[in-house]
């Protein structure tokens, strides 16, 4: 008697052809258009001034900035988001979430971030953070 | 043979979506328990939920089992009328919504595969554009979006073939 655990029948063909028999051409469009936007907000990114170092980190709570960071600085921070308190640290250009009032503490597990193209959020807490680089203190190029 | 899911009567079919719901929330819940290498990364296993009540029971169904699962599900998690919720809320209402306008309006051009990548892209500009209105109203909430979209590609395949298997056990027409 065949395994009744390999559905339909012991003769179909393996996974890979029954999945490529099913695909229509919508898929295909919205596979694409998948990757498209995929490579289009890389490159979006990557075209952007954000890969500058960052300089500054804004703290945003409900849209608001409620403190300018110097990222320079070796510090901890902690402000208040609508849930609770948020501890920031700031050290060698980098800033995490130490801590965090929030249930989830996604905010905590993102880890320290450097360049603007990230930010830290803690939705719970209506907290972002920023980062920015102040253009006029910024040095192009040091030769020696 | 017959579908396990072919619903004759109304009380079948309710029964029936009240069982898909209940999967869903399962498979809600268990995601909420997983670790989470990247934060605004998940399989979307819930999904399939979805996706079996659109195929089995027809888009009022699907409409619940989404609706049931996100509501029901922050009620277990806590997260009830927080920002998380609403961010739950809307990628699922619109990942249901573009599944259902597929399957409705080019039934022959989409197969399963297809019609879970568009609502694992539909959830993610769902999220991200809740993100952008409700916790960080900057230009800069887009720098999120490639962090989301590639895993959610990956998330979309996986339970789109997951889905596939499943119709293909539970015999549903597809």
């Amino acid at each position: 008697m065949p395994n009744r655990a390999t559905p339909p029948s012991p003769k179909t063909p393996a996974l890979p052809s029954r999945l490529l028999r099913q695909l229509r051409l919508g898929d295909y469009i919205v596979a694409a258009l998948f990757l498209a936007l995929g490579v289009a907000s890389v490159s979006l990114q990557r075209l952007s001034a954000a890969h500058q170092k960052a300089t500054q980190a804004n703290v945003l709570v409900r849209n608001k900035i409620i403190a300018e960071l110097a990222l320079q600085s070796v510090d901890t921070v902690t402000v208040r988001g609508t849930l609770g308190l948020v501890t920031l640290a700031i050290a060698e250009g980098e800033i995490r979430v130490l801590a965090s009032s929030c249930p989830n503490q996604y905010c905590v597990k993102q880890g320290a971030i450097s360049s603007p193209q990230n930010m830290l959020i803690c939705a719970p807490n209506h907290l972002a953070v920023l980062l920015v680089s102040k253009k006029e203190n910024e040095v192009d190029a040091i030769t020696f | 043979m017959r579908s396990l899911f072919e619903a004759a009567t109304p009380s079948q079919r309710m029964t029936r979506t009240a069982l898909l719901a209940a999967f869903g929330l399962v498979m809600f819940l268990f995601e909420a328990a997983l670790p989470r290498p990247l934060p605004w990364a998940k399989p979307g296993l819930a999904n399939l939920a979805t996706l079996l009540a659109l195929y089995a029971l027809g888009s009022r169904s699907a409409w619940a089992v989404t609706v049931i699962r996100v509501c029901v599900g922050s009620f277990v998690l806590g997260t009830f009328f927080s920002p998380g919720f609403w961010l739950s809320l809307g990628g699922g209402v619109l990942s249901c919504s573009a599944m259902i306008a597929l399957r409705r309006y080019a039934p022959r051009r989409f197969s399963v595969i297809g019609l879970s990548l568009a609502g694992a892209l539909a959830h993610v500009l769902a999220q991200i554009t809740l993100a952008g209105i409700l916790i960080v109203r900057r230009i800069e909430i887009l720098y999120l979006l490639p962090l989301m979209l590639w895993p959610a590609l990956a998330a979309g395949l996986l339970v789109g073939v997951v889905a596939f298997l499943l119709l293909e056990r539970f015999s549903i027409s597809y």
